[in-house]
């Protein structure tokens, strides 16, 4: 289709949003998210069904390989321990008791435990103490990449 | 102006979609995502947010879900979908934190945010707004790397254009006359309105992909 310059004239509403730069992302990791969410489309075509409740997913070293696949408890533990919910006994980085994500109403929050190599969540900088969950985070702990998925597949 | 729905894109990411396809259909649709979420008065962060998660939910949706495009519910559903994921992030951020908002203009917002409760906003209509929005700030970024366009001619453009200061006041400043500022007005005009165009007919490429 050829470009028709006369076809769609700027308005001057469009010339104010331009001047407010309200649609600016400047210093948000775009290509980061892209990338994740890249690679959840892949994992979560890899499951032979979507998640109906949150689920923590634990992402596997082949690409698109999930680990494991944990429906979340009200509270879910993950760390070296035997205790923890998610054990990940063999990760010399992982602390005995690392993280910790419970639910707060409609809401889910990830919690640092004091871990010794700390907590982060995939395309931010800082480690973190707590966190509430989005939809397609995902939580780096020791050698670890945990995929938070709400769950459902409807449009709700 | 018609955001693309690709059908082509849809079905192959319903059929075993390979990764090129996903960041496609993500960079197709985050731009007007993110713009509509910002409009509707959520920071950066928060549109952001607002981004992931409805191409989570769009994504677990085009796994699982039939979809008819002869029957054009796509821009509808991404519609319902942006809605409720903004309703719920700017629910969340008054209740926890109300700074997380812009503070230039709390009236308009609530009106904004009325508006976007209202079952009678019609879909189509946002959608493409905000669609359309991203494609002139897309193609005022190529216009402002234009070469052969003049930073002082630039600056003079975002004056009367964008900033919509008085022509004859920008006139003085620049050290031209009036007609000079007219004639600079409506050729730089013109030039947007063909990249735009040009955007949206997809022959030409957005230096940026949001």
């Amino acid at each position: 289709m050829k470009a028709n310059p006369a076809s769609h004239s700027i308005t001057p509403e469009e010339m104010t949003f331009v001047g407010t730069n309200a649609g600016e992302h400047v210093g948000l990791d775009f290509e980061g998210l892209f990338s994740r969410l890249k690679e959840i489309s892949l994992v979560l075509q890899y499951l032979p069904t979507i998640p109906q409740a949150p689920t923590l997913i634990v992402l596997g070293k082949q690409p698109n390989e999930p680990q494991a696949v944990c429906p979340l408890t009200e509270t879910f533990t993950v760390g070296r321990g035997r205790t923890c919910e998610f054990r990940a006994a063999d990760d010399q980085k992982m602390s005995r008791q690392h993280f910790q994500i419970t639910r707060a109403e409609e809401d889910y929050v990830v919690t640092d435990l004091q871990s010794s190599n700390g907590t982060r969540i995939a395309g931010r900088p800082v480690k973190i103490r707590q966190h509430r969950l989005t939809d397609g985070d995902v939580i780096l702990a020791g050698n670890q990449r945990f995929l938070f998925v709400r769950g459902g597949s409807a449009v709700d | 102006m018609d955001i693309p729905t690709q059908i082509t894109l849809l079905n192959r990411l319903k059929n075993q979609g390979a990764a090129q396809d996903w960041e496609r259909f993500y960079r197709i649709y985050a731009g007007p995502i993110f713009g509509l979420a910002r409009q509707f008065g959520l920071d950066p962060n928060a549109a952001q947010d607002v981004v992931q998660e409805t191409m989570m939910s769009l994504t677990k949706a085009l796994l699982t879900f039939e979809y008819d495009p002869a029957k054009g519910k796509f821009r509808g559903w991404l519609w319902r979908l942006v809605r409720n994921k903004t309703q719920e992030a700017w629910r969340r951020s008054k209740k926890h934190q109300a700074t997380s908002l812009d503070q230039t203009d709390q009236g308009s917002q609530i009106a904004q945010i009325n508006q976007l409760q209202s079952n009678d906003v019609p879909a189509d209509e946002m959608l493409e707004k905000a669609w359309r929005l991203q494609l002139v700030q897309s193609g005022m970024k190529i216009l402002t790397q234009t070469p052969q366009i003049s930073a002082r001619n630039l600056e003079i453009f975002r004056a009367v254009a964008i900033e919509g200061r008085d022509a004859n006041e920008v006139a003085v400043q620049f050290d031209t006359n009036l007609n000079n500022i007219k004639q600079i007005r409506h050729r730089m005009t013109d030039r947007l309105t063909e990249i735009v165009a040009g955007l949206q007919a997809g022959t030409i490429q957005a230096l940026d992909t949001v």
